[in-house]
């Protein structure tokens, strides 16, 4: 049995037409940093809040440890939550909003003096105790939160969208902070987030979530590398996906008929003749100037970002992006015809959704 | 190359026409000319006329001599009789508050937290009251009180007392009507007091161990004393001041500072004796705002 | 004057005008003019208009006569204080005990008694020292009582009933009901108040537990008339008024024991705008004919001895030849002097704790 346990968990909210979270199943093993991904509104926040106690599921069941706790009240629970405005107590300073959680466990003054410091020192603020919140920086409110969730010694650290306030400098060096913490203390945590880089850069495993229910369980590289479907591959980074018809599929590896293209070869995990598409990351494609009869589209337009060139290729209807390393070669004017290639490695066959 | 740089010709953009500094403290002042004329009309000159009304003497019949003394303030600060009037006043001052909080507080709470479509139904309803005089609510509660009171009328259907009790024409009346009508203030203060907090601040003590009972105590209650300060003031400020509900729910047995300024002008006609009495209210009030204000510096200061 | 104003764009222009026409449009002689009446609002308002204004405007169609409403005596000589040096009232009708006073801060001045030939016809109870105004009204106390009160009451004494507990209505002191009645139980008692009321006090004490209310709301008519109390002491015009409209739900007794009168006095304000045609009209108001009126109509005792109201109207006041003796003698100007005396003993040894 997993760690934490989540079995078939839905909510439905009285008063709306479809549950905010549908059949959630997942198991997660103690010491995993597990991110949630999804747009807003995909029930991610909402999943963590079960997990938290804060809303109680319709349906299913969680489990901690062995021990089910599905309708444990949120202050049995022995979580540690930060939130995403971080939620420090306003009228305490920074020491006692860190020693909150062990003054209602009764521990004496002495331990919560020595664990509040030893927590301060983990998030680096050990000098700042006396401060009062509305003093500190975002960054350092954020540390105090982190702080003061994990002075308890919870069960699992439950992060909600944590780094959405900060600026875009500070979330970088708090997101690989709050990975070495957890890493150093081992604690199992689930992030939630709307941000991939957040999530890749992060996680054991991310959980990609749409409308209520899970797209994916994967390692970062799953998730970016093998995308399950076409929700999973335009969330996380960019996609080309192209329709065609699968002609041949045999040892993981397809041969696809694209209008434009012509037969393409890619990874293939479903091994299912017909109807089928592919997707390939812009930065995998490679492009070349060719003769206009043996082009597969011309170049539309061109945009220089310094270390790369991103072209945008008119390929019969569709308009494919390719992102080219910049060299000190000319770059491709508009209007240029193009051949587009990639190695089998670098496109994946979608699994097809019923509805396409 | 540098040069040319420099010299690229900036579009000179006027600078914003910043309006004299000299001007705007005239317009300024202009604006608030109104407001000070209209302080100075309304307030400032009748106080002035009640601190020399109040150095006059008058006698028991009426009559005002044209003095400077300080007849009138001895007056009532030689009798006993007044210091205990007093006390009473700050009492019923203090108690009102204090229940019209613990009554209020659950209302404005439930208020705040509703998720309710009628939550602004809500919230008018309870501050409706505000709408109608106080006058028209207290004669509410005379005949609510009374012995044939619907008060009375249930404690006696269910066996609680045999006889009717005396709620109104009493101390007792002036404490309870004046609980009720002191509400609506209460709960405005708390509303806007309780704006300041998100309920993640709750569900964050809770995550940290803490029941509903703590998570009240060290959490909701500290936060929202701005709010209870702020109504508290209110509410006491306008409980030692008022008189109509006194005089309406008292039976005549009720004597507090306000009462005791409307009977010395209107009943006892001794105006002096009013406007000393006037200025000793005025002086309590001065007090408790300092007091008010060093608990609010203290927990702002936090 | 308004269409002078019409054509005036000028705000100053505007004030100027009025305040010259304010100036010049009165013109003030013994049969014309215009002028202010301050007194009572509500039920003496309306029967004095229809007793007194009325009759008197038709008589003397050239004076204008405007009745401004005042909630009670002290309300009356309060405006009159604040208006003294340009009053706007020209006649005030007020209680003796405040009279007395504003005979003496000045805000009144004496009657001419050529103006007011009247005024010698004027009871002795109620003829004021210095031609100042006398009194245009006599009222007295009475007991009103709840029609389920049984027997009906006859004398003071039925206060006191153990029966009537919490029940019973005295508005206190200084309103001159529970003065009148603490002289009343003083002289009963054989004292004299103008040395010690502690008699009087001693029979209020002992009331003290049987009284509702002190300070009655909306007024004891109300109270008794509804049920919530069943006696109260009250002053006698009103409660024959209300006796009428209650159709028999509150009754007056007159008691056949001693009684004092409430009397209010009319006078000319110092400064009057108009005292020529004010003095015409205080004459009037105290002519034989309108207190005959004021008794048949609002059953006040008339204050003019030469009066000739009816024996049924009369006989519901204290004036009965069977009861007048019973009225005691009482010195107003004393009262006012001793007011704040027994306003202190009044709060210290009846009402508190009671």
């Amino acid at each position: 049995m997993a760690y934490l346990e989540l079995s078939d968990i839905s909510k439905q909210y009285p008063g709306t037409d479809r549950p905010s979270v549908s059949d959630f199943t997942m198991q997660i093993e103690k010491g995993e940093f597990i991110s949630l991904l999804g747009p807003s509104g995909c029930g991610k926040t909402t999943t963590l809040r079960m997990i938290a106690g804060l809303i109680e599921p319709t349906a299913g069941r969680i489990d901690l440890d062995g021990k089910e706790l599905t309708h444990t009240p949120v202050h049995q629970r022995g979580m540690g939550l930060v939130f995403q405005n971080y939620a420090l107590f306003p009228h305490l300073d920074v020491a006692e909003n860190v020693a909150f959680g062990l003054t209602m466990r009764g521990l004496s003054k002495s331990e919560v003096r020595t664990k509040v410091a030893g927590a301060l020192d983990l998030v680096q603020l050990g000098h700042l105790g006396e401060r009062r919140i509305k003093q500190l920086s975002g960054g350092q409110q954020q540390r105090v939160a982190l702080a003061r969730a994990l002075v308890i010694e919870p069960k699992v650290l439950l992060l909600d969208e944590p780094l959405s306030n900060l600026d875009a400098k500070l979330r970088d060096t708090m997101r690989d902070e709050i990975r070495s913490i957890q890493q150093k203390i081992g604690i199992t945590t689930v992030f939630v987030t709307h941000d991939q880089d957040e999530a890749l850069a992060t996680s054991d495993r991310i959980v990609v979530m749409s409308e209520g229910h899970i797209e994916q369980v994967g390692t970062p590289e799953q998730v970016y590398e093998h995308p399950a479907n076409r929700f999973v591959a335009n969330f996380i980074g960019r996609a080309n996906i192209f329709d065609g018809k699968i002609l041949d599929t045999a040892q993981g590896v397809a041969t696809v008929q694209i209008d434009g293209l012509g037969a393409m070869t890619a990874v293939d995990d479903h091994r299912q003749l017909g109807q089928g598409s592919l997707m390939v990351r812009p930065h995998r494609m490679r492009i070349t100037q060719c003769p206009s009869v043996d082009a597969h589209g011309r170049v539309g337009s061109m945009v220089y970002v310094g270390d790369s060139v991103e072209y945008s290729v008119q390929v019969a209807d569709r308009r494919v992006t390719v992102q080219s390393v910049s060299s000190g070669e000319p770059h491709l004017p508009p209007g240029t015809p193009v051949q587009l290639s990639w190695g089998t490695r670098d496109a994946v066959v979608l699994k097809e959704e019923a509805t396409v | 190359m540098t040069t040319a740089l420099h010299e690229r010709p900036t579009k000179t953009i006027p600078p914003p026409a910043e309006p004299p500094r000299r001007k705007l403290r005239g317009t300024v002042l202009a604006l608030t000319v109104p407001g000070l004329l209209g302080m100075l009309v309304s307030f400032v000159l009748p106080l002035v006329y009640l601190l020399r009304m109040s150095l006059k003497t008058g006698d028991s019949s009426g009559m005002i001599e044209d003095t400077v003394s300080f007849h009138s303030y001895a007056q009532f600060l030689t009798d006993g009789y007044y210091w205990k009037m007093a006390w009473d006043t700050l009492l019923l001052g203090l108690v009102v508050t204090f229940f019209a909080i613990l009554v209020s507080y659950p209302i404005a709470l439930f208020l705040v937290r509703t998720e309710s479509r009628f939550k602004g139904v809500l919230i008018a309803l309870a501050i409706a009251p505000l709408l109608t005089s106080s006058v028209v609510r207290t004669y509410g509660w005379i005949v609510l009180l009374g012995n044939q009171g619907v008060v009375n009328k249930t404690l006696q259907a269910t066996g609680l007392t045999d006889h009717p009790l005396a709620l109104v024409n009493n101390k007792v009346g002036v404490y309870i009507s004046l609980v009720e009508i002191m509400m609506p203030y209460m709960i405005l203060a708390l509303l806007a007091g309780f704006g300041r907090f998100s309920t993640d601040l709750e569900h964050a003590a809770a995550s940290l161990g803490a029941n509903r009972w703590k998570v009240f105590w060290r959490v909701v209650w500290p936060l929202s004393m701005p709010g209870v300060l702020t109504g508290a003031l209110l509410v006491f400020v306008l409980t030692i001041s008022s008189f109509i509900t006194p005089r309406l729910v008292g039976g005549g047995r009720v004597f507090l500072l306000a009462t005791e300024i409307y009977d010395q002008a209107t009943a006892t006609l001794n105006w002096p004796f009013a406007a000393a009495i006037s200025f000793i209210l005025l002086a309590l009030f001065g007090f408790v705002i300092v007091i008010y204000q060093r608990a609010l510096r203290r927990i702002e200061s936090q | 004057m308004n269409k002078k104003l019409f054509g005036t764009t000028s705000v100053l222009a505007l004030v100027a005008i009025a305040g010259c026409g304010g100036g010049t449009d009165t013109q003030d002689s013994a049969d014309a003019g215009s002028i202010v009446i301050q007194g009572y609002s509500g039920v003496f308002q309306d029967n004095f208009q229809k007793a007194v204004i009325d009759p008197f405007t038709k008589k003397f169609p050239d004076i204008k006569v405007t009745y401004n409403g005042m909630g009670n005596s002290a309300d009356n000589l309060a405006s009159l204080r604040s208006a003294k040096s340009a009053p706007e009232a020209d006649v005030a009708i007020m209680d003796l005990s405040v009279s007395d006073t504003a005979n003496k801060s000045d805000l009144f001045q004496p009657l001419d008694p050529a103006k007011v030939p009247n005024m010698k016809d004027i009871d002795k109870r109620g003829q004021v020292d210095g031609n100042y105004g006398p009194a245009v009204t006599f009222d007295s106390l009475v007991l009103i009582y709840n029609d389920k009160v049984n027997p009906a009451p006859t004398k003071w004494e039925s206060l006191w009933d153990p029966k009537y507990k919490g029940r019973i209505v005295v508005p206190s002191h200084p309103d001159i009901q529970g003065t009148g009645l603490m002289l009343i139980e003083n002289a009963k008692a054989g004292g004299d108040y103008s040395n010690s009321v502690d008699p009087g006090v001693k029979r209020l004490q002992d009331l003290a537990p049987s009284v509702q209310t002190w300070a009655p709301q909306p007024d004891q008519y109300t109270l008794v008339q509804s049920g919530t109390a069943d006696l109260a002491i009250a002053w006698n015009a009103r409660a024959q008024f209300y006796a009428d409209e209650s159709k028999g739900k509150m009754k007056v007794a007159i008691p056949d024991d001693e009684t004092i009168f409430q009397i209010n006095t009319i006078n000319l304000v110092k400064n009057s705008p108009s005292p020529e045609a004010a003095q015409t009209f205080i004459n009037y108001a105290l002519g034989p004919e309108s207190q005959a009126t004021f008794t048949d109509t609002m059953y006040y005792a008339p204050t003019n001895t030469k009066a000739k109201p009816s024996n049924a109207a009369l006989g519901r006041t204290a004036a009965d030849p069977k009861k007048i003796d019973k009225v005691l003698d009482v010195d107003w100007t004393v009262v006012a002097q001793k007011r704040d005396d027994w306003t202190q003993i009044w709060r210290r040894q009846i009402l508190a704790d009671s």
